[in-house]
């Protein structure tokens, strides 16, 4: 009896008992269903470029006439995002922050902004309101919106980037009859 | 005239206690399909589904949705996660369909066909609406123990001509929906398993899964849990609303 039962506590540690296929086979946990009052968030991007240059080139004597990199130069840039939200009953507090480091031949320095910090109050679905510096979106274009006078300039290599906001407040009513 | 008394009181008896006896008149291919819908979707309700894509090399990719669905034809999804889509919302009203990326502007306008989660389930198939809005029933039959209705679309404008529907007789939810293009050819096929309370006392099954012969060795499973009975305004249904739907969380 007791070989037996160090077989089977053997098998089992090297995972050759298996549980039945359907047991376990999907996981009905969805955690993210559970809301918390609380959300922290971040997005990370590190990229380097190396630039070779031809200092005979019409080009490079106009671009850098006055202060020329030389041959070649380096371009290390960092970027964190950093977002957070707190829901107190029908209020919620949002912050946006962004964080920047340019290594050029130029300059080596941070940028720190507040790209979104508002509070939003939703006491029913028919009604809002939105006070403090958050992101506007005017018109329906993708990477270009002709009619978006208050909008930051997308980048339109990616223009689904965060842009700075605007200080601004905001009553949205909306009801269907 | 005692024994006339006697013989209607008995008809009468049997003609109220038929239906408990299980005498009563089969159900309609029109009413097994209305059934199937009040059991998948009962009403205006909220829930949360877990997408899984499955690679032939074994890779996964999930998505968290949370689903909102009002009347019989309007959807609203919220990406839940991963973290880089959170926030992405999708309207369904009828046969039309939207997208909104945060940061973009407005909603693009998506097809049917298309994946917003890519794999192999389609917009029509995470933002299902009833299959009576959809289908009318061409036809009914019975294959191993179950009902076997054969849906035609309403329209052109519905993601699949044709379905092939196995109903279970006793819990009236599908197990297997084959589902036809135009020309015959089989699309996708739906396995529907996990009978449970997936919330509010709605029992039905909890996952969905397909496989399909134009993604040969791709796998979708969507798993449906938290559901509540939630009824939302209309307002919450419509475009400009997708940027605040994640404040109704």
């Amino acid at each position: 009896m007791g070989i037996r039962r160090s077989i089977l506590i053997l098998l089992a540690f090297f995972g050759l008992v298996s549980a039945p296929a359907s047991a376990g086979e999907y996981d009905f946990e969805i955690p993210e269903a559970e809301k918390r009052p609380w959300e922290v968030g971040g997005r990370l991007e590190t990229r380097y470029i190396y630039h070779r240059l031809d200092e005979d080139s019409a080009r490079y004597r106009l671009n850098y006439y006055q202060d020329p990199p030389g041959a070649d130069s380096h371009e290390w840039r960092g970027l964190a995002e950093l977002s957070g939200s707190c829901r107190i009953g029908f209020a919620q507090a949002n912050l946006l922050t962004h964080h920047e480091y340019a290594a050029t031949y130029q300059t080596d320095d941070w940028t720190h902004d507040i790209y979104e910090g508002y509070v939003s109050l939703t006491p029913t679905a028919h009604l809002s309101l939105d006070a403090g510096k958050r992101r506007i979106l005017w018109g329906k274009g993708y990477a270009w919106n002709p009619v978006g006078f208050l909008n930051r300039p997308k980048d339109p290599d990616d223009p689904a980037l965060n842009l700075e906001g605007r200080v601004l407040l905001e009553i949205w009513a909306r009801y269907y009859f | 005239m005692k024994h006339k008394t006697v013989i209607s009181a008995l008809c009468m008896l049997l003609m109220v206690m038929a239906p408990a006896l299980g005498w009563s008149e089969p159900l309609t291919g029109p009413e097994i399909l209305e059934q199937v819908d009040r059991n998948l979707q009962p009403g205006d309700l909220e829930m949360y589904r877990k997408i899984i894509n499955i690679e032939p090399d074994g890779k996964k990719k999930e998505f968290v949705l949370w689903f909102l669905k009002k009347d019989r034809d309007k959807v609203v999804t919220l990406f839940v996660s991963p973290a880089s889509e959170s926030g992405r919302a999708t309207l369904r009203l009828g046969d039309n369909m939207w997208l909104y990326i945060p940061n973009m502007g407005k909603p693009i306008r998506i097809t049917s066909m298309q994946s917003v989660v890519g794999g192999v389930f389609n917009n029509a198939d995470i933002m299902r609406l009833d299959y009576g809005v959809e289908y009318e029933v061409a036809d009914l039959s019975e294959d191993e123990g179950r009902h076997l209705l054969e849906l035609k679309a309403k329209s052109g404008t519905v993601a699949y001509d044709r379905l092939m529907m196995w109903v279970l007789k006793e819990e009236l939810v599908p197990t297997r929906i084959d589902c036809y293009a135009a020309t015959g050819m089989l699309i996708k096929t739906l396995h529907f398993k996990e009978i449970k309370d997936i919330g509010d006392g709605v029992v039905r099954p909890a996952v969905m899964e397909t496989e399909s012969p134009l993604y040969k060795g791709y796998r979708s499973i969507m798993i449906s849990a938290n559901l509540k009975k939630r009824s939302l305004p209309d307002e919450v249904f419509t475009l400009n609303y997708l940027e605040r739907v994640k404040d109704l969380r």
